[in-house]
């Protein structure tokens, strides 16, 4: 994945989500759990100064449910 | 532009030569996707190539409360088997399939009425099978449930292909275009109806009838409250819609007509039941959250008060969040059924009842 | 440079390597560990992967010590394919093993997106024999320094603390929000196909 594009946003997969909830802990501004532990993952692109924390939450999920992609 | 199509087929309709012009036909008589969605057809004909498609009709029907597909095929085979026809030539589709629901009478149909040269897929005979990411799934790789991939099927789908789904009526209505028919003041078009007793029936009406004309035509007088769009639509008073055309209400062609006893929101508790007990169970929000929103409908229901707090938290929540449509529909009814307590509707015991709601469900599995 | 100054300090760079990878192993461990909440199994798992890292850059200090060195000869090959070291052919051949692994390990990690989930987790899974097969390439190639306290100590830390953490690792699962998905989730419709 290239951090040239310009934008990016997060997208849950939700059939492979189990809810292990590592995505929230290292995104608190990005991604909230419901009350059954699934994340809310806000719509739209990602500021540029989260990027890094969008890209640990996508790389901290252990069965890589979470994925960072290009908008547009 | 009928000037450069080449000439007819046997059965005296236009034979449309390439998807360009499928897609205009499709545009000029503005047909909407008749599954439940109303997704423009021609954007979903101008995103595939002009060859290699493969294209699905889902004529699995699985929406418990509709009957137009089945009374399509079985009234005016001929028809649908040419609408299919059309959008495969025109499309130079590398396969056309049919898909239906094994073991059910329009399976028998399509067996022995099909052109040769459609391929008839048997899917399982489960609600969420018959979801269009799901009949892909099924055809590559066995599971017979929604996929949940970005990709759209016309961009990928069966065997990477991509792939065209539309409802049975909407290759209708592309037939009957291309005959010049579609326009035609008289034309008939085809709306199931359920009664509070049971009583169903599929009422052709004419295309700029109204929704008061239909009602009366399904059940006389009888009826108040009216579900409209499918298991998982939207509540309407007959007095607030009764004037309105038929084709203004969006979704499936579909009424359950609940009769002055029967409570809708009492109804829509039980369907709420049904709906998450046929999930494909996938992913969170329809595994937890269905079964939570129907618990507080039901509690609803009965007369606890916090359960609407509850049911106006948690709706938000878990509309979208699903693979598919599935728990969106859901919170839609949900949604409907909330905004008849808002006006004042409160349930008193006899709400609390089976209904029609149990009668659907056995078709809902 | 004295040789015999390399050789011992190969042999350091080994013992503390095999420390290193115990310790990487048991912290992966236990930031897999659903009790440990979200919040603090990102954490581990942030550190699992410096621990990991910093193993890494030990073993690869070992291995250049021990080729470098003149003391005994292990070629640049013996480093990559078992059984081609003059020197002490079987045991050295242990540890190019355990290397082998470890590759195979951490390029599967780093191309993580790129395999199936399957395929990650069972090459994940080999990641357990890496520190017993440490361990008996270290006595094996030693002779007499597997006597020394320390190396002993190095065993004994190193098995009973991974033995500690597979415990911690999947104490009350059936509690945890993923078991819970998966239980909830296979419960459902078999007739859709598996």
């Amino acid at each position: 994945m290239s951090l040239k594009a310009s934008a990016f946003r997060l997208r849950v997969d939700p059939i492979g989500c189990q809810a292990h909830g590592l995505c929230a802990a290292e995104f608190p501004d990005g991604i909230t759990l419901d009350e059954w532990g699934y994340p809310i993952v806000a719509d739209g692109p990602i500021g540029a100064d989260q990027i890094r924390r969008a890209k640990r939450a996508a790389s901290a999920c252990p069965v890589l449910a979470l994925r960072l992609l290009p908008v547009g | 532009m009928t000037a450069t199509l080449a000439s007819s087929d046997s059965v005296g309709m236009p034979l449309l030569v390439n998807r360009t012009q499928l897609a205009e036909l499709a545009t000029r008589h503005r047909i909407l996707g008749r599954g439940g969605a109303g997704f423009p057809l021609a954007r979903k004909i101008s995103a595939l190539p002009k060859r290699g498609t493969v294209v699905i009709a889902n004529c699995c029907e699985g929406d418990p409360t509709s009957r137009k597909d089945a009374t399509y095929i079985g009234n005016s085979p001929e028809l649908f088997y040419s609408g299919v026809g059309l959008a495969a030539h025109a499309l130079r589709a590398r396969r056309t399939i049919l898909a239906v629901h094994a073991g059910t009478t329009i399976e028998t149909t399509l067996r022995s009425t099909a052109p040769a040269w459609m391929e008839i897929l048997a899917v399982p005979a489960l609600y969420v099978a018959s979801e269009a990411t799901a009949l892909v799934n099924y055809l590559n790789t066995g599971l017979a449930r929604p996929a949940g991939s970005i990709t759209l099927p016309t961009t990928a789908g069966v065997d990477g292909a991509p792939t065209l789904i539309s409802n049975v009526e909407t290759f209708v209505h592309l037939a009957q275009a291309a005959r010049g028919e579609l326009d035609t003041p008289g034309r008939r078009q085809m709306l199931s109806t359920v009664t509070t007793s049971n009583r169903r029936q599929v009422i052709a009406h004419r295309a700029d009838s109204t929704v008061e004309r239909v009602l009366r035509a399904a059940a006389g007088d009888e009826g108040e409250w009216i579900l409209a769009g499918g298991i998982t639509g939207r509540w309407f008073h007959r007095a607030e819609i009764g004037s309105l055309p038929v084709g203004t209400l969006p979704g499936l062609p579909s009424y359950v007509i609940l009769d002055r006893d029967s409570c809708p929101i009492g109804q829509t508790a039980r369907m709420l039941a049904d709906i998450s007990r046929v999930s494909a169970g996938q992913c969170g929000p329809c595994i937890f959250g269905l079964p939570a929103i129907s618990t507080d409908m039901r509690d609803l229901v009965r007369g606890d008060s916090r359960a609407y707090a509850r049911l106006r938290r948690r709706l938000p929540v878990i509309a979208g969040r699903g693979a598919c449509a599935h728990p969106t529909g859901a919170v839609g009814l949900a949604a409907s059924a909330l905004e008849i307590y808002d006006r004042g509707h409160r349930c008193s015991a006899r709400c609390d009842t089976a209904g029609v709601a149990s009668r659907l469900a056995r078709r809902l599995r | 440079m004295s040789s015999l100054l390399i050789w011992y300090f190969s042999r350091a760079a080994g013992a503390v390597a095999l420390l290193l990878l115990a310790i990487a192993t048991m912290v992966g461990l236990i930031g897999a560990a659903p009790r440990l909440g979200p919040e603090r199994r990102a954490l581990v798992q942030r550190l699992h992967r410096s621990f990991t890292g910093i193993s890494i850059a030990f073993i690869a200090l070992h291995i250049l010590t021990v080729v470098v060195d003149t003391y005994v000869s292990v070629s640049p090959l013996a480093v990559l394919v078992p059984f081609t070291s003059a020197y002490s052919t079987f045991w050295v051949a242990l540890g190019t093993v355990a290397v082998d692994l470890l590759i195979a390990i951490t390029l599967s990690s780093l191309m993580r997106r790129k395999l199936k989930h399957a395929t990650w987790r069972y090459l994940h899974l080999s990641a357990y024999a890496l520190f017993p097969i440490g361990a008996i390439h270290a006595i094996g190639v030693n002779g007499s320094d597997p006597s020394q306290p320390w190396m002993l100590g190095i065993f004994g830390f190193g098995a009973v603390g991974i033995l500690i953490a597979v415990t911690i690792r999947y104490a009350q699962r059936s509690k945890t929000a993923d078991f819970r998905h998966r239980a909830a989730a296979t419960a459902h419709f078999e007739d859709l196909g598996r």
